[in-house]
């Protein structure tokens, strides 16, 4: 098996007055898989994206990514890690409606010291590979569902990341497009050499993930 | 570099909005305009006031006797010669010129618009040094023996002219330029209250000056002296101190021989009084900066609630509390920036709408320079970093309300 990329050991996360989002999770997941996380709506999977993300640190219990330990890092390490380490993908896209598709794809950079004529350069070949060229300069308002989605995978890959993690990117597209996105995904994962974590209660993950565990009340059960 | 780019990033999603970013902009604009209008008219109102009272030459104190009253008579007394030398003697004190009135009763006819002119005057002798540098270039005030005398006349009388006799008969406006090399005749001994025998003086004038009194023209001394056949005293005199700065402690020297500097006394009154209403009206406008601060950092905040999801968004792909602070930061800067920029032309029109309106329908001779209530380059980098700071002190708040967002709280307010 391959070096594990990603380790929760007993990661546990609890908000006051509520129940644990993140029940004692132990997880690896090694560099280059596709991991779909499935489970019923509160059931942690959001929560266990967010940990491994870096977006908040475990109540308890650990969570190593290559050599950091993000319960120990202070806000600075987090987000330099978040921007060389991780691309994110959300359900509901948070993309900028007045600016165009290839102002929002740039957004990560303004966080790196990449040059910026040649973080442009790699936001429009990514536009162009996930079938938006010609619409680099149009606003995202102007784009359909499945466009702003991948817009919005787009603007998770312009920093290289060696993570993509995506909570439910398919969530608000209809069913022809959300199969397009997914295949998307998985020929991203192949050329890039992208590991993904990917949430999801859509089973249709299944067709495209190499591994898929089940949560449900913040814990593991599959 | 981050913080360029940072600052580029907060910039363009301002412009992005800009009916919702910049009319913060307009109360930093007004307050910024009325800070550099009001410093910039108390400025020019000090300097005019001054410049009245203590005349064009800064390094200049005209010393009086003492006066008391009884009831309401004023009694004065004069300066003699052994005061003068006193004076003359005096630590930083470089000239003394004397003032002297002539006893003797007098009536001036000139020729002014084609017109006779004849009017009781109080004719004064000076030493030359006192108006000599306000003497028309090419002429001289030295003592003549003979006619034509030369004379100055006081600048106060041609604006009370211009001001009001003018306006009245339609007679042309008198300048400087114009009386300088005009005749004008004496009749000394004789005036309309007090009529006897007289003789005639014919004189030119030389110059215009604000260092003689505004009741008649001015001889030299050695002249009047003449005329009157013996010495006379002073009614006041007017040192010539080495710097200007010197002169307050000259001032205290000159008080310390019982002798008064109604002047400089009347300056510093002035100077207060301007001191209190610059404070007054910096006030207002610090005021006006202050409902625009509020207005800033009300906006602000209300904007870090609805771009939540954004800032969420930002810390997800990397940026730090302090880049997320840094960008409202530069936004509140950049309103700053807009506004005080915006306040800085209007109050530099204002400006010189007054200078226009003071030039045009002001009485004539007022304005000593033509940038009297221009904003000076001081004032204007003061009202430029005062909106500036301003705006900035505003923003600090919403800035850090957003900085302090949960990134993951941010990010499902979308």
């Amino acid at each position: 098996m391959d070096q594990p990329l990603i380790e929760l050991t007993g990661a546990t996360l609890e908000y006051a007055a509520r129940a644990r989002a993140v029940d004692a999770v132990d997880l690896t997941v090694p560099t280059g898989q596709f991991l779909a996380v499935v489970g019923p709506s509160g059931s942690g999977k959001t929560s266990l994206l967010n940990l491994i993300g870096g977006l908040e640190r475990p109540t308890s219990g650990s969570v190593r990514v290559s050599d950091l330990e993000l319960s120990r890092s202070d806000d600075r390490q987090l987000s330099a890690y978040r921007s060389s380490k991780i691309g994110f993908v959300f359900q509901s896209f948070h993309l900028h409606p007045s600016r165009t598709a290839l102002e929002n794809t740039s957004i990560p950079l303004y966080f790196t010291s990449t040059p910026m004529a040649e973080g442009l350069a790699r936001c429009r070949e990514l536009l162009q590979r996930l079938g938006l060229a010609g619409l680099e300069d149009r606003s995202v308002s102007q784009l359909s569902g499945g466009q702003r989605q991948r817009v919005a995978i787009a603007r998770a890959l312009v920093n290289r990341p060696p993570i993509l993690l995506a909570d439910e990117p398919i969530g608000h597209l209809d069913g022809e497009t959300a199969s397009v996105v997914l295949e998307l995904l998985s020929e991203l994962h192949k050329s890039e050499q992208v590991t993904m974590v990917v949430v999801t209660h859509d089973m249709s993950i299944l067709n495209v993930a190499e591994r898929t565990v089940e949560m449900a009340g913040g814990r593991l059960i599959r | 570099m981050r913080r360029t780019r940072l600052t580029r990033l907060a910039l363009g999603e301002a412009g992005a909005s800009p009916w919702r970013n910049w009319p913060l902009a307009l109360g930093v604009a007004l307050g910024v305009a009325c800070l550099v209008y009001f410093l910039s008219l108390a400025s020019g109102v000090e300097e005019l006031l001054r410049k009245r009272v203590v005349g064009s030459l800064p390094n200049r104190i005209k010393v009086q006797p003492s006066s008391f009253s009884v009831g309401p008579l004023a009694l004065q007394s004069s300066i003699n010669q052994t005061t003068v030398d006193k004076l003359r003697a005096l630590p930083g004190v470089t000239a003394a010129y004397r003032q002297a009135r002539l006893p003797q009763p007098c009536q001036l006819y000139a020729s002014y618009g084609g017109q006779s002119v004849v009017t009781d005057m109080i004719v004064e002798g000076v030493d030359p040094g006192l108006v000599s540098s306000q003497v028309a270039s090419g002429r001289s005030f030295a003592p003549t023996p003979s006619e034509p005398y030369t004379a100055v006349f006081p600048l106060a009388a041609v604006e009370i002219v211009n001001a009001g006799i003018s306006i009245h008969t339609g007679l042309p406006t008198l300048t400087p330029e114009a009386i300088v090399g005009r005749h004008f005749e004496l009749l000394v001994g004789t005036s309309s209250f007090s009529p006897g025998q007289s003789v005639r003086r014919r004189c030119v004038i030389v110059g215009v000056s604000d260092q003689i009194a505004v009741s008649g023209p001015a001889l030299p001394l050695e002249v009047v002296e003449q005329w009157e056949g013996k010495p006379l005293t002073y009614y006041s005199v007017t040192l010539e101190v080495d710097t200007p700065e010197r002169v307050e402690a000259v001032a205290a020297a000159v008080e310390e021989l019982g002798l008064v500097t109604p002047g400089l006394e009347m300056a510093r009154r002035i100077a207060t009084g301007v001191i209190w209403a610059r404070i007054a009206l910096v006030g207002f406008a610090a005021a006006i900066l202050l409902i625009a601060g509020v207005g800033i950092s009300t906006g602000l905040s209300l904007q870090v609630r609805e771009e939540a999801r954004f800032i969420g968004l930002y810390r997800a792909v990397g940026a730090t509390q302090n880049d997320i602070r840094w960008i409202y930061l530069a936004r509140a800067g950049a309103l700053g920036l807009v506004g005080s920029l915006a306040g800085l032309l209007l109050g530099l029109v204002g400006g010189y709408l007054t200078q226009w309106a003071v030039a045009h329908f002001g009485p004539s001779g007022v304005l000593l320079n033509d940038r009297l209530f221009a904003p000076t380059a001081l004032i204007l980098v003061s009202g430029l970093s005062f909106g500036v700071l301003g705006c900035l002190l505003a923003g600090a708040y919403p800035a850090r309300q957003a900085a302090r967002l949960s990134p993951v709280e941010a990010l499902r307010t979308g």
